[in-house]
């Protein structure tokens, strides 16, 4: 009988794809779901089904393409947007970013560099393991190394395709060349030859909710009257009564953009943004064939540290907007943080260089919206002239009226004038230098 | 259980004892035979009236023994009494001590082997890193913290093992028995079953046996419920998990063995406002009391009497003192004095009788 029911019984089956895994206890079996593992190649090659030729991705087409024959291939991937999945930071995910965050190994010195193998012409290239993508320097084929030597947890897994054609860049950086007066004349003649690379880089995007709790010493001032004795009369004072106040600010910081690239500077990735992580696909090798693509740079563990400073510094901000009075005193705050997330994204963006009087200048472009920061040499001949023309009517007008003041003409008012306008020029002339020194670095 | 023993080995194994049963809650007992006509210690509201016939036929097979001492149950029941205001003169550690009234309560035992296929959601813990930051006007720092959370995986699997000794409930107030007697989940009996032995009839020792209202049969799909809340907790060691949710087992039973236990448990009383009593009960292994706390309303309002009359009486001082402070004002001082101690008897004189309401009301049985 109680054979025949385990006979039954037998009949419901474990679920087809659940795999045996051990078991802790004698008399049980447990069978989990076989883990997912994505089918990415090691490394990828593009050349066209059809005629051979090298394929590479097309902004335009939003898809493969192929120059020599026209065909179009169409990518698969996911419009993930900002819902694309986050990791958590697990002991285990930060020990990872721990072992692969020194430097050596970020830069891919020290370690095994990677050999590409070109099926095209089977020439070896070696690259930097941060590298996710070559061209063959032989035959020119395209190949993308869909896994780095980084970990499997810091494979980028979602990117934002580039948007922006390389002949546009062109015409960007050539605007935004011609914009302001200081720059010198010549500078978009001579940056026009610059070269642009698509390069996809590597961001590190974080967020977190931080339960801030404040508390301070606040002073207030208070108006009161007193009598004094010795004028024997009522009087008004100010003071500050000092009083121990507290108060909570709850923050959610969601997708903040945190630079995973040591190669240009972070002020001007900065000025890149906003890039719209609506646009985010699921990683696809062929939106990488034909462009450079870097791996991260600053591990994980580096980059939180910078995002988790500015997070706090932003809750501490916000506790002291909760502070009506600018008499403030021993204030102290805690910042709990809270569901911290992370996600490693490849971003598009242009990169050219550029040399003017022997100087090299930088130039990047958002691959996705086509916004440019760079450096530009500033005119500075061109500032001191108008620095000059600004305060020079002053002093002028104000030598004069004084040389007629000393010959006994009434001329005090044009001295007065003279002033006046040279502390205007003045204050205009340095307004105008801390413009051009800051224009040198935009 | 053997149900093929004899009425003459029935009755050597019994001992002298005779089925009794209460009329007012239908509780069968079996009682010594020179025990008379005890009081029914389920309801304590009638005598026990003589049965024909012997419910349970065959004897239990183990016994958990009276292991209370004295001192033990004197400090849990002075303990259980302290916070009762206004207490009835009947509940003092004494007279609940001569109330008492030993008897056993029964309980099965199964054994049983079980094969089938299990699924389930389990839960694994595992760390992550979390952070706290302080400012403190010199700069910040940064305390590290892992934080447990939960990974929520399906798991399924196959299960052949054997349960023994699976708690079901022989009697249809099991559940609140058990938690009378201190569990805090009925289906965990507050008992040692460890420390049982097997029946005799000395066992009993003079004991009232509550007979089983329940059959082995009735009290199986107790007994695999349990069978199955304890397979859950296997399967999630199994797992190496430390959660489990919508855990769901098919599986065919096999080779059931049923034991009855007979639970050691005391009931005493005392008496309410109405000359009702009020049921005590003590866990005959740890010695753990339970019962509904009443405080007496009659001694409250006794109070609240003497309250009154001491603040009329002190109305009437108010009243002569202030006649003679009119006459003199030596007079005038006192007599506010006793004004107020007038005011404040007025207010206290309801306060015994709101503190035994408000007692009552919140201990009162659900």
């Amino acid at each position: 009988m109680l054979d025949e029911r385990r006979a039954r019984m037998s009949e419901s089956p474990i679920p087809s794809d659940f795999i045996h895994v051990e078991s802790k206890l004698d008399g049980i079996t447990v069978y989990a779901p076989a883990s997912r593992v994505e089918n990415i190649p090691d490394a990828r090659d593009f050349k066209c089904p059809n005629c051979g030729a090298t394929t590479a991705y097309s902004p335009r087409a939003a898809s493969v393409t192929c120059s020599n024959c026209g065909s179009v291939y169409a990518i698969h991937a996911d419009n993930v947007g900002r819902g694309a999945a986050e990791f958590e930071f697990t002991l285990e995910t930060v020990k990872q970013a721990e072992t692969y965050s020194a430097p050596e190994v970020l830069r891919g010195w020290g370690v095994t560099r990677r050999e590409l193998h070109c099926e095209s012409c089977g020439a070896n290239t070696s690259v930097a393991p941060t590298e996710l993508s070559t061209t063959c320097p032989f035959c020119a084929s395209n190949r993308v190394a869909a896994r780095t030597a980084m970990p499997e947890i810091f494979r980028p897994r979602f990117l934002i395709p580039f948007q922006i054609e390389r002949d546009a860049c062109a015409r960007f950086s050539r605007e935004w060349l011609k914009r302001g007066w200081m720059y010198p004349s010549d500078l978009v003649r001579v940056a026009y030859n610059a070269q642009f690379t698509g390069i996809y880089l590597s961001f590190w995007t974080f967020s977190a909710r931080v339960q801030a709790a404040w508390r301070a010493e606040v002073g207030r001032e208070k108006t009161e009257q007193f009598f004094d004795m010795s004028e024997m009369k009522f009087k008004t004072r100010h003071r500050l009564e000092w009083k121990w106040e507290q108060g909570q600010v709850a923050l959610p910081f969601d997708d903040e953009l945190q630079t995973g690239t040591t190669r240009i500077s972070a002020s001007l990735l900065k000025r890149l943004a906003p890039y719209q992580l609506n646009a985010l696909v699921t990683y696809e090798p062929s939106y990488l064939a034909g462009w450079r693509a870097q791996s991260y740079e600053i591990s994980l563990n580096d980059a939180w540290d910078a995002a988790r400073g500015r997070m706090r510094e932003i809750a501490r901000d916000a506790c002291d907007e909760q502070i009506d009075s600018n008499h403030v005193r021993n204030f102290s705050m805690n910042a709990a943080f809270d569901d911290e997330a992370w996600r490693l994204l490849l971003l598009p963006a242009y990169l050219a260089t550029y040399k003017f009087a022997g100087k090299s200048y930088q130039i990047v472009i958002n691959g996705q919206t086509g916004k440019v920061a760079g450096d530009k040499p500033v005119a500075w001949t061109k500032v001191w002239l108008i620095v000059g023309i600004l305060i020079l009517p002053g002093i002028l007008l104000a030598a004069v009226a004084l040389v007629l003041g000393a010959l006994h003409f009434g001329t005090g008012g044009w001295f007065v004038l003279g002033g006046f306008l040279f502390v205007v020029g003045a204050v205009i002339a340095v307004i105008l230098i801390q413009q051009a020194m800051r224009a040198g670095e935009a | 259980m053997n149900a093929d023993t004899s009425p003459r080995e029935l009755d050597a194994a019994w001992g002298n004892v005779h089925p009794v049963h209460c009329k007012n809650c239908r509780a069968g007992f079996l009682i010594p035979a020179n025990a008379g006509a005890p009081v029914c210690p389920n309801c304590l509201a009638a005598r026990l009236e003589p049965l024909p016939a012997l419910e349970a036929d065959a004897p239990p097979e183990l016994v958990i023994p009276f292991s209370v001492s004295d001192a033990t149950l004197d400090a849990n029941l002075e303990r259980w009494r302290r916070d009762i205001p206004f207490r009835s003169p009947s509940l003092n550690v004494s007279a609940l001590r001569a109330n008492l009234k030993r008897f056993f309560i029964p309980m099965y035992l199964a054994d049983a082997s079980a094969f089938g296929t299990w699924h389930a959601q389990m839960g694994f813990d595992y760390l992550v890193a979390s952070s706290e930051e302080r400012f403190d006007g010199s700069g910040w720092v940064t305390q590290r913290l892992n934080e447990t959370r939960v990974r929520w995986e399906p798991r399924a699997g196959e299960l052949t093992r054997k349960y023994e000794n699976v708690s079901a409930p022989a009697l249809e107030q099991h559940a609140r028995m058990m938690l009378a007697l201190g569990a805090s989940n009925w289906r965990e009996p507050p008992f040692d079953t460890s420390r049982s032995i097997r029946f005799s009839a000395d066992a009993l020792n003079g004991a009232i046996v509550r007979v089983p209202d329940i059959a082995p049969n009735a009290a199986w799909q107790f007994a695999r419920a349990q069978i199955e809340r304890v397979a859950a907790r296997e399967c999630e060691t199994a797992s190496g998990a430390q959660h489990h949710e919508q855990f769901s087992l098919r599986a065919a039973y096999g080779e059931p063995h049923w034991t009855l236990l007979l639970l050691p448990m005391s009931v005493t009383h005392y008496i309410g406002d109405d000359g009702k009593f009020i049921p005590v009960r003590v866990n005959g292994q740890s010695g753990f009391v339970s019962g509904i706390k009443r405080a007496s309303m009659q001694r409250a309002r006794n109070w609240t009497i003497v309250i009154a009359l001491v603040a009329l009486l002190a109305f009437f001082l108010t009243a002569l003192l202030g006649i003679a402070g009119a006459l003199n004002d030596a007079f005038v001082i006192p007599a506010l004095l006793v004004l107020l101690a007038t005011f404040f008897l007025c207010l206290a004189a309801p306060a015994p009788l709101i503190a035994a309401w408000q007692f009552n009301r919140q201990n009162a049985e659900k």
